[in-house]
């Protein structure tokens, strides 16, 4: 099979590294701590925070405890203000006491593990339990603020994904406050996440929003990642039912800023109109891109595929989109092997992107990321190398 | 990959940059047609004759914005020139570039400045090939500037008179086009007398729309189960085989005038396709087939020899339209002049069984439009006829008033329509006629394109939130936008040009 998707150990990673300042300590052999960063490495050349404890034979067949207490005491002299400790499947396997040895070190400094072994299920159940595993360190914090709302479902590795929680941060205040996200957390976010009086959870995260209301008794609400103008709309006026909150003027100036996007641009997209496309990501940015495409460009989609089905072979929606004359592909840098084979474009949207970087403020999410959204599509199309021969030759 | 894609993908990635804005109020020069041919042309040298401005912007000419011609070449007449004659600097340039490139040929240009100076090109180009021995052609201006708009609305006028005819009008190709205007400068200047290739046949690489390379490609396979073949397109060759093209036994044009001259000197016969709509399903496409037997007097059973690919495609085809039994498919398209086309494309090229056909003649478009009404009625007598050839139940209806429009939008089950009207009936699947644009000229991917249709019912959009539809369109003017300055630039075009010498 063409797995669609990581692992467990993969997913659990995406989560713990979105704690800013967290320090991850991936207890298995290289390959494991290395596959996750090589991931996310580009454009994030500034943030390793990582290691693993480098388990080879010697300690698959003796145990590898002793080269967890050693990573912990380096650790200990460097005082990080918080580590994860994620396994991988061989530590798991030979079933080393990884609690025990962190109980034993007793670091000066929280250290939490979470058997991240890969075989347990799929990237997406992964990064779901990782973030209910972050759950029970979150902090009450001070007083109920009902005017502000935790967001949960954007990770750090994710492309685009710190510039997207600006752009929603933009779209939700003033009239509301964006007090924390899960699992971007900053430490400051974890002591105040329970301040929020409201829960704003991305579709396919709602086992999060469970724990979470169990944990706080905050109410959720399951919203779609809010790509285009229709998308933020509907984004914002769930968060108004819920909170009682009016979004109208940003609303109404996010459809009008659209209105004079699409003018500027009438022509192409009037061209686009009905092209094909195809999606494939992690569901809760795919089933939104999906209905961005269709709805507001009024794309034709020939393939689809999102994680939901932890078992999904990727081969399938890649036969489907060569059976198409699909133009577009938005994914991530993974599907870069069909732009490679066939005339279309790849536009990354999905994790993982190793290929591409996109550097200051340039969300696709919100209002403010139609603009950026639009003009990638667009330049995807306009700037492909087509017949550079002559539209006759062959 | 299924080759039949390389259409939606011509449509996209090519189409993308249609220069739509430009057209709606504006006409190109005719060195844009010129290079549509010339930069074909595999191994020439171009030379635009004229200040540097024009070979900077005619780069990106027109009719292929997807790829500017970069080696064009400028010779820069600056005002001494202008003044004293830019001859010499021509010749100077023509010869280095000889020199230094060794192209098949050279071609000089003129431009509006050097037609003013009346340049000497013909001399220029003399000269240069005597001196190197390399063919240099140049390009004499049949007309100024640009196509004369009363001579496009004669070709318009008679082209509508002679829909679907096997007869041309007599004016369908005029001076002034552009690209007529350089191939007939490759006709007299650069062909030779040949001795013919029996079976060959040269097609006219110009206008056969999205996917004109696969349209091409398939023509030549049934060309040659006819026992024929496609000896060259032109211009998209050598200067050398451009040269040798008079060795054909029959051109295929799309522009008439240079296959007309080619007749007239050699003899060679020449099919000329003025429209699709003959050619469309089919039928139409044994049609093409009969027609280039007869052109070539080959006395040739063509039904039968096509019968083995005919008969599988015909059963192909019949499925595609059980796909769409039963419902009610109303046409709808944004320009009701489009309708005779794109009825025949949709019934007999893709299996639609269209049920009704709406014309919507906005007086906005028809006043900022070169239709007159003789013209008006015309287009409808041509819808009515195609609304006929294809069996339409329904009567037309023209101009529907808003409660007319929502009956017939609610009673359709499919609509072959615009975006814009997303706007007016949301939750109704629509099938873009921009689609509606394929009609190849063999069995398989006519089919092909049939069922690409049909199995994609279920993927056409129905909402009403697009972005296209939040952008303020002039009223009745889709798709152009709705501001003061542009409605200022709509009203000179049309009384500077549209209306010019009539008294508007």
């Amino acid at each position: 099979m063409k797995p669609g998707q990581g692992c467990f150990y993969l997913g659990a990673y995406r989560a713990f590294v979105s704690v800013k300042d967290a320090f991850l300590l991936v207890h298995s052999v290289s390959g494991c701590s290395w596959g996750a960063l090589a991931l996310r490495q580009m454009g994030r050349q500034d943030d390793v925070r990582q290691a693993g404890t480098m388990v080879h034979e010697r300690e698959i067949v003796f145990g590898g405890e002793g080269k967890l207490r050693e990573a912990l005491e380096i650790l200990k002299a460097r005082r990080p203000k918080r580590v994860f400790v994620l396994n991988g499947c061989p530590t798991d396997m030979i079933r080393d006491d990884i609690e025990g040895v962190i109980r034993q070190a007793a670091c000066p400094f929280p250290v939490h593990w979470f058997n991240t072994a890969g075989y347990r299920g799929s990237m997406r159940e992964g990064y779901i339990a990782a973030m209910c595993r972050l759950v029970p360190l979150l902090e009450d914090g001070g007083k109920r603020d009902p005017r502000a709302v935790n967001l949960v479902g954007i990770s750090a590795d994710d492309y685009r994904g710190e510039t997207d929680l600006a752009a929603i941060r933009k779209m939700l205040e003033p009239e509301t406050r964006l007090n924390a996200a899960l699992p971007m957390l900053t430490e400051e976010g974890i002591r105040r996440w329970g301040e929020a009086g409201l829960n704003i959870v991305f579709r396919g995260f709602e086992a999060v929003g469970e724990a979470l209301k169990q944990r706080f008794g905050t109410a959720y609400i399951t919203v779609d990642y809010p790509y285009g103008a229709e998308g933020s709309a509907v984004f914002l006026r769930a968060v108004d039912e819920a909170l009682g909150a009016d979004h109208g003027e940003t609303i109404r100036r996010g459809t009008e800023a659209a209105a004079d996007l699409a003018e500027k641009v009438v022509h192409p997209l009037r061209l686009l109109y009905q092209a094909e496309a195809a999606v494939a990501g992690d569901h809760m940015r795919a089933s939104a891109m999906r209905r961005f495409l269709q709805e507001e460009l009024g794309l034709r989609i020939a393939a689809y595929r999102d994680d939901l089905d932890p078992h999904e072979d990727g081969e399938r929606w890649l036969e489907a989109v060569r059976d198409s004359g699909a133009v577009l592909v938005f994914g991530s840098a993974f599907e870069r092997q069909l732009e490679d084979e066939l005339p279309l474009r790849l536009i990354r949207f999905a994790y993982p992107v190793m290929d591409a970087v996109a550097l200051g403020y340039q969300p696709y999410a919100g209002f403010d990321g139609l603009a950026y959204l639009l003009s990638d599509i667009l330049n995807g199309v306009l700037a492909y190398p087509y017949r550079r021969r002559g539209q006759f030759e062959p | 990959m299924d080759p039949f894609y390389e259409y939606e993908r011509d449509r996209v990635f090519m189409g993308l940059h249609n220069a739509a804005v430009n057209h709606q109020q504006g006409v190109n020069g005719k060195v844009s047609g010129n290079l549509e041919a010339f930069a074909q042309i595999r191994d020439a040298v171009l030379i635009l004759h004229g200040p540097k401005g024009c070979a900077y912007h005619y780069r990106y000419y027109a009719r292929r914005r997807w790829l500017p011609a970069y080696a064009l070449e400028s010779d820069d007449l600056t005002e001494a020139e202008v003044v004293a004659g830019g001859e010499e600097k021509l010749l100077a340039l023509t010869l280095r570039l000889i020199r230094e490139r060794k192209p098949g040929c050279a071609v000089l240009i003129p431009t509006v400045a050097s037609d003013v100076m009346q340049c000497d090109l013909p001399g220029v180009a003399r000269t240069a090939a005597q001196l190197t021995g390399c063919p240099v052609l140049a390009v004499r201006s049949e007309v100024f500037s640009h196509i004369d708009k009363t001579v496009m609305r004669r070709s318009r006028r008679e082209g509508l008179k002679s829909w679907g005819s096997a007869e041309p009008s007599r004016n369908t190709d005029s001076k002034g086009c552009g690209f007529s205007e350089a191939m007939l400068t490759l006709a007299e200047q650069l062909m030779e007398p040949r001795e013919t290739e029996p079976g060959t046949v040269n097609v006219e690489g110009y206008s056969w729309g999205y996917g004109g390379r696969l349209l091409l490609r398939g023509m030549d396979g049934m060309l040659r189960e006819m026992g024929l073949r496609l000896r060259a397109c032109l211009p998209a060759c050598t200067a050398r085989e451009i040269a040798e093209a008079p060795a054909a036994q029959l051109n295929v044009a799309r522009r008439v005038r240079w296959a007309a001259a080619l007749q007239k000197r050699y003899g060679i016969p020449y099919l000329h396709v003025h429209g699709f709509a003959r050619y469309v399903g089919l039928e139409g496409i044994l049609r093409f087939y009969r027609d280039v037997a007869e052109k070539l007097e080959l006395h040739a059973d063509v039904d039968r020899i096509f019968e083995a690919r005919m008969r599988p495609a015909r059963e192909r085809f019949e499925a595609c339209s059980r796909a769409y039994e039963g419902k009610r498919v109303l046409l709808l398209p944004r320009s009701f002049s489009a309708i005779p086309n794109q009825l025949v494309q949709a019934v007999k090229g893709a299996g639609i069984p269209v049920t009704d056909v709406v014309a919507r003649i906005s007086p906005e478009a028809l006043r900022q439009s070169d239709l007159d009404g003789e013209m008006v009625e015309d287009i409808l007598a041509n819808i009515r006829r195609a609304m006929e050839l294809c069996g339409v139940p329904g009567e037309l209806v023209v101009d529907p008033d808003k409660a007319q429009l929502r009956e017939l939008t609610e009673g359709a089950d499919l609509m072959i329509a615009n975006p814009e009207t997303q706007l007016l009936c949301p939750g109704k699947p629509i099938l873009s006629d921009d689609l509606l644009f394929v009609a190849p000229l063999d069995p398989e991917n006519m089919c092909r394109n049939a069922e690409y249709l049909a199995s994609g019912l279920n993927k056409l959009p129905t909402g009403n939130r697009l972005l296209l539809n939040r952008v303020r369109y002039a009223p009745g003017l889709y798709p152009q936008t709705d501001n003061e300055g542009d409605a200022l630039a709509r009203e000179l075009w049309r009384k500077l040009w549209q209306n010019r010498g009539e008294g508007t």
